[in-house]
């Protein structure tokens, strides 16, 4: 998979830590915090978190 | 600086195509904290929204920031909580400072805007390239 694909099917609307930039999940949870408590408890201090979407995303307006 | 979209399997049809989505590396700073993530570049938004976990980790008060009601698409309001945070796109060295908008709602992952994003870059989405390119806005 190249680095710019994500398969996060399982991750919908979890949070992920990923390394950067090869993107390989190190980390989830529920919340920003649970993930961040996994990857770094795995020696990862620094990665990048994404919250998954759904296939669709709320536009926020004005 | 130049970013790939990132490819995203689709959650509802694992059978349908990846979606190309221009999502890039960005770091939110408040003070001394801060926190990397990657963030949908959102020209349809008007202000850059992220989740309220966020502003936890960044150790930001959120209900203490301006209060404001968003609609979306779906015409459902959302409450957004504004504060002043620092934004470095990661791999540039310069950073500028954004009023970011936090809220609780579970669909807002990371949104870049309009007001302050796009004001303060000039973006270019080559999406038959799945290629974004961002470059400081020029000053007249």
């Amino acid at each position: 998979m190249s680095r710019n694909k994500l398969d996060l099917k399982k991750y919908v609307n979890k949070w992920v830590a990923l390394t950067y930039p090869d993107n390989k999940v190190v980390g989830s949870g529920e919340t920003l915090a649970e993930a961040k408590q996994t990857a770094v408890r795995k020696g990862y201090k620094k990665p990048v978190f994404y919250k998954v979407p759904l296939d669709a995303f709320y536009i926020p307006k004005l | 600086m130049k970013f790939d979209y990132i490819k995203q399997a689709s959650s509802i049809d694992p059978a349908r195509p990846w979606i190309p989505r221009p999502i890039i590396p960005i770091r939110l700073a408040n003070k001394a904290m801060d926190i990397d993530l990657y963030a949908l570049i959102d020209s349809g938004a008007d202000a850059s929204i992220f989740h309220a976990d966020i502003a936890k980790d960044l150790l930001i008060d959120l209900e203490s920031g301006r209060k404001q009601e968003l609609f979306g698409v779906s015409g459902h309001p959302i409450v957004v909580y504004f504060h002043k945070v620092k934004l470095q796109i990661i791999g540039s060295k310069d950073s500028i400072t954004i009023e970011a908008g936090f809220t609780n709602s579970t669909s807002i992952p990371a949104l870049l805007g309009q007001a302050d994003f796009f004001k303060q870059y000039k973006i270019s989405f080559e999406r038959y390239k799945e290629q974004i390119e961002i470059k400081p806005a020029p000053t007249n």
